[in-house]
Formats: structure tokens, C-alpha cells, sequence
């Protein structure tokens, strides 16, 4: 293995991991916006905004993902350059991969993150709405200061196997042409005729992401608990 | 009932005249409101001098929360006037920013933030909306927590005091912005009956200080011991108000007599 690694494959690995790390979180950061976005959209009282949001995370929460990459990714390339067409001086330019790749993820991510973000949202209790705005504070103080804080306590086991989601999710990269981790050991496997070596590293490097991410969301979910002690 | 009957009397005498005190603090005038089709609130008027303590009473569902909620803009009604120290509350719940300022709310639920400190909920609407530097504004906490005597729960969370602690934390927690007007809804009603004396008492406190207090409560021996007016309640309208020796001792309206046979056996 460590020859393999030598021989150049391990730079390779490393640029895969960047990659799909670089998607990986570039999804999770965007897929909770959507997640905060679309919760506040679903409560704004807009005639059929909850409707809306509703249907947004059962479509993209009941298709299959690999599905709606593929599906994402042609009909947003081809939107994104028939866009750039329009621009005068932009008609050459093509845009990189990960930029569908980044926003699929996102949007079916964001799905599952909409659907944890209202639950979390509808657990705050109205009195804590009403409490902001006796105080004075105005509706994105109340937001950022009160509300999201209390949303993410309730919600943050649940981010935290949404982060390993959208590390995993990454591997379908592979299949729109992206050397993310999969798609170089598979490349690997083939041109070594080594599979159990490559593949044995995709996962081990899956793996220790996942211990991580546990990790890392265990501290997190510990730093919040100290309030909940003695909570009713 | 009993718990309150036996708080010491705050005295009573003449609020300090200063150059505004001919301004009433809260004038309501014809107001009306409703829930969809249903009329909750029907014409009220009440006018509350400054350092005045009103006690709202009712029967439930008469419309006291409903009522005290329109005056920090917490709801908005559709006929009428309501003026908060000489400034018109707009129908449409806007610019309420100066009048939620002069204007205190403590509830029935607490609604203490759950993630901060007591002194963090303190300090939180002072640095945010009202601008006061961190040190300052943690000194002001500090003077209202102890004045609701529980300034040594300062680093510990809601969740870990009892309910009336946390109470008396929502109190200071609105003292913190200097209010000249302090609404209560219910503010015993969710408490265990040992814990109803403590905040009777803060409250009895705030009412020595000369603060302009309306209180919805069934405390009614708080309510003798306090108001200067006794407000009663029924099917959304103010059906009779009086001093709380001629309320409970010979009141006018037959539905008052009807809910005071109830209420005090
Ligand atoms: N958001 C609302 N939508 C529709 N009806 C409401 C709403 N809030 C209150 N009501 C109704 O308005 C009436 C008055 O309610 P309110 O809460 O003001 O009564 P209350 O006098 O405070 O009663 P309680 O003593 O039970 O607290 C009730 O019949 C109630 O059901
Ligand atoms: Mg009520």
C-alpha cells in the first residue's frame, strides 16, 4: 500500500480529499442557509409559502439522489451557459463542475435541513417570539440573537449526521466526472489491478471523516447541554 | 389566595409631580378588537395615571391578556386609540419601538431564554437594543438582580431555578431597560403556591418604587393590598372599575358580584 501511495497515488488521494471535503462543506454550509431560509419563507404567512417548502422536501427527499444529480447537473449546466451566453464576452467561458456538483448537493441536502429546521423552529415555544419583541428587539435580532440559537440546541445531534450525509453524498460526485475520493480509487483499483488496496482506502479515509464529524458534533452537543441541566 | 393576603401594604401616598405628570401613562380610547369574526375586545376606555397600579381581573377568556397585550404591540386591534406616554400606538403595530422601551411585559410562562445565563438574559436586549457597553450593562443586571433578591443565580440557566426564581429573573430581566410601565399577565399562575409569595413581594416592591403597574391577576388579596383600581372584565368589555375597598366590599354590577363570589368563596 505504501508503494502505491509513493507511486503518486497518494498526492491523488490528497487531492480528493480536498475535493470532496471542498463539496462536502461548501454543501453543509449551504444546505443549512437553505434549511434557515426556507423555514423562515414557510413561516412568513405568504399565501402557499409553507405549501411550497413542503413540496420542495418531499420531492427531494423521496427521489433518489443519484437521480437528481444527473438531473440537476444537466439542466443547470445547460441553464448556467445558455445565462452566460447572454452576457456579453462570457459566451466562451465554461464553468466548472463542482459548481452543479456544489448546488445539487446543496439542494438535496437542504431538503433534509428544511425538514430539521422546522421541526427545531416549531419546538420554540411562542412566548419565546413574544418575549424578543416586548424586549425591543427587532425581527433579525430576535432571529439571530434568541430563536436560532434555541432551533440549533434542539437540532444539533441531527446536524450532526447531516455533516456525515453530505461527506457521503460527495461520492456520487464520481459519476459526473469529479476526481473525488471514490472515483480515484476506482481509477486506482483499474489501472493497478489492485482493488482492495484502493478501495480500502476510500473507505478508511470515509471512515475517519466519520469518527471526526461524530467527534466534533459530540463536543459541540456537550457544550450546549451545560443549560439544559436541570431543565424541566 | 391566602399567600398574598398578608403582604405588607405598600404606602400608597402621592406620586412625586415632576413636568409630565399631567400626561396619564396609558390612555385607551374606544378600543376594538377582533379575532376573525369574534369580537374579543368591545370599546374599551381606561386611563392610567403615572405611577397609577391597576389589577385587571375577569373571568377567563374575558380578554385581560388580550387587552394588556395591545399595549406593547404584541397585538394589534382595529378601532380606537391607545396612547403610551403621549405616543399613539399606530393601529398597524408600527413604530413601537419607542413605546416598547417605556413599556415592561412579564408573563405568565417566564419566557426566559433557555441558552443564557440569567445575567445573560439581563444583558441581552440592553446591549442589543438599547446600545449600553457590556460592563454597564452588566452592572445594571447586577442591581436588578439583586433588587429581585437572587443576584447570586447570576452564572447559573434558567432551567436550573425554580419557577419562582425564574420569575423574578423575567422581572429584572425587563427592569434592566429602565421601563416606566410594567405590564404583568398572570404572573403567579403557573407557580407552585410556595413560590407565589416571592414574586407577590417583588412586585409589591416595584409598586413602592412608584413603578406604573397594570397586573392581570386572581391574587385578589394582592390586589387589595395594591391597586389603586381594581379593572373588571367580562366578555371583552370593562364592565366596572373602582378602588379595591368599594370593589370587593360593594360592587356596582351584578356580574362583578357574580365573579367575586367565585373568586374570594
Ligand atoms: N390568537 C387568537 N386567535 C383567536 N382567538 C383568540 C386568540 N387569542 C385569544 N383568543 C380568544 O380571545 C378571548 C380572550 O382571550 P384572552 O386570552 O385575552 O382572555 P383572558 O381574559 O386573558 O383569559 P385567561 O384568564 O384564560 O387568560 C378568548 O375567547 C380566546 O379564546
Ligand atoms: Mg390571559
Amino acid at each position: 500500500m505504501i508503494d502505491y501511495l509513493a507511486s503518486g497515488w497518494g498526492l491523488q488521494f490528497l487531492s480528493a480529499i480536498g475535493t470532496s471535503l471542498t463539496v462536502a462543506a461548501l454543501g453543509f454550509f449551504f444546505c443549512i442557509l437553505i434549511g434557515i431560509l426556507c423555514t423562515l419563507f414557510a413561516r412568513s404567512g405568504f399565501r402557499g409559502s409553507a405549501g411550497l417548502v413542503s413540496l420542495y422536501t418531499y420531492v427531494f427527499r423521496s427521489l433518489p439522489d443519484i437521480l437528481l444529480l444527473i438531473l440537476i447537473f444537466y439542466t443547470l449546466d445547460g441553464a448556467i451557459q445558455a445565462l452566460l451566453h447572454l452576457v456579453p464576452g462570457m459566451s466562451g467561458v465554461r464553468l466548472s463542475a463542482y459548481v452543479p456538483a456544489v448546488i445539487s448537493t446543496s439542494i438535496v441536502l437542504g431538503a433534509y435541513a428544511t425538514e430539521l429546521f422546522r421541526a427545531g423552529w416549531a419546538d420554540i415555544p411562542q412566548g419565546q417570539h413574544e418575549a424578543g419583541r416586548s424586549l425591543g428587539f427587532t425581527t433579525l435580532q430576535s432571529l439571530v440573537l434568541i430563536i436560532l440559537p434555541q432551533v440549533y440546541r434542539k437540532i444539533i445531534p441531527h446536524l450532526g449526521s447531516l455533516c456525515l450525509i453530505s461527506l457521503k453524498e460527495t461520492a456520487l460526485l464520481s459519476i459526473i466526472g469529479i476526481p473525488d475520493i471514490v472515483r480515484t480509487a476506482s481509477i486506482g483499483a483499474r489501472s493497478t489491478g489492485a482493488p482492495f488496496v484502493f478501495y480500502g482506502i476510500a473507505i478508511a479515509i470515509f471512515v475517519i471523516f466519520a469518527i471526526l464529524c461524530s467527534r466534533i458534533f459530540a463536543h459541540l452537543e456537550q457544550r450546549v447541554r451545560q443549560d439544559r441541566a436541570g431543565a424541566r | 389566595m391566602s399567600a398574598a393576603a398578608s403582604i405588607p401594604m405598600p404606602d400608597k401616598g402621592p406620586i412625586a409631580m415632576n413636568d409630565t405628570s399631567h400626561t396619564p401613562a396609558i390612555e385607551i380610547v374606544g378600543m376594538s378588537k377582533w379575532f376573525g369574526s369574534f369580537h374579543v375586545l368591545e370599546d374599551i376606555d381606561l386611563k392610567v395615571k403615572q405611577g397609577e397600579r391597576i389589577v385587571v381581573c375577569g373571568p377567563s377568556g374575558s380578554g385581560k391578556s388580550t387587552m394588556i397585550r395591545c399595549i406593547n404591540g404584541l397585538e394589534d386591534f382595529q378601532r380606537g386609540r391607545i396612547v403610551v406616554h403621549g405616543q399613539e400606538l399606530r393601529q398597524r403595530a408600527r413604530a413601537l419601538d419607542d413605546v416598547r422601551k417605556k413599556v415592561g411585559m412579564v408573563f405568565q410562562q417566564f419566557n426566559l431564554f433557555p441558552h443564557l445565563t440569567v445575567l445573560e438574559n439581563c444583558t441581552l436586549a440592553q446591549r442589543w437594543v438599547h446600545k449600553v457597553p457590556g460592563s454597564v450593562a452588566i452592572d445594571i443586571a447586577m442591581q436588578q438582580l439583586e433588587k429581585v433578591r437572587i443576584p447570586e443565580q447570576a452564572q447559573k440557566y434558567p432551567g436550573q431555578l425554580s419557577g419562582g426564581q425564574q420569575q423574578r429573573v423575567a422581572i429584572a430581566r425587563s427592569l434592566c431597560l429602565r421601563p416606566s410601565i410594567m405590564l404583568f399577565d398572570e404572573p403567579t399562575s403557573s407557580l407552585d403556591p410556595e413560590m407565589v409569595r416571592e414574586v407577590l413581594d417583588t412586585m409589591a416592591d416595584l409598586a413602592r418604587d412608584g413603578m406604573t403597574i397594570i397586573c392581570v391577576t386572581h391574587e385578589m388579596g394582592f390586589a387589595r393590598g395594591i391597586a389603586d383600581r381594581i379593572v373588571f372584565m367580562d366578555q371583552g368589555r370593562i364592565v366596572e372599575q373602582a378602588p379595591p375597598a368599594e370593589f370587593f366590599d360593594a360592587p356596582r354590577e351584578e356580574r362583578t358580584q357574580r365573579f367575586l363570589e367565585q373568586v374570594v368563596r
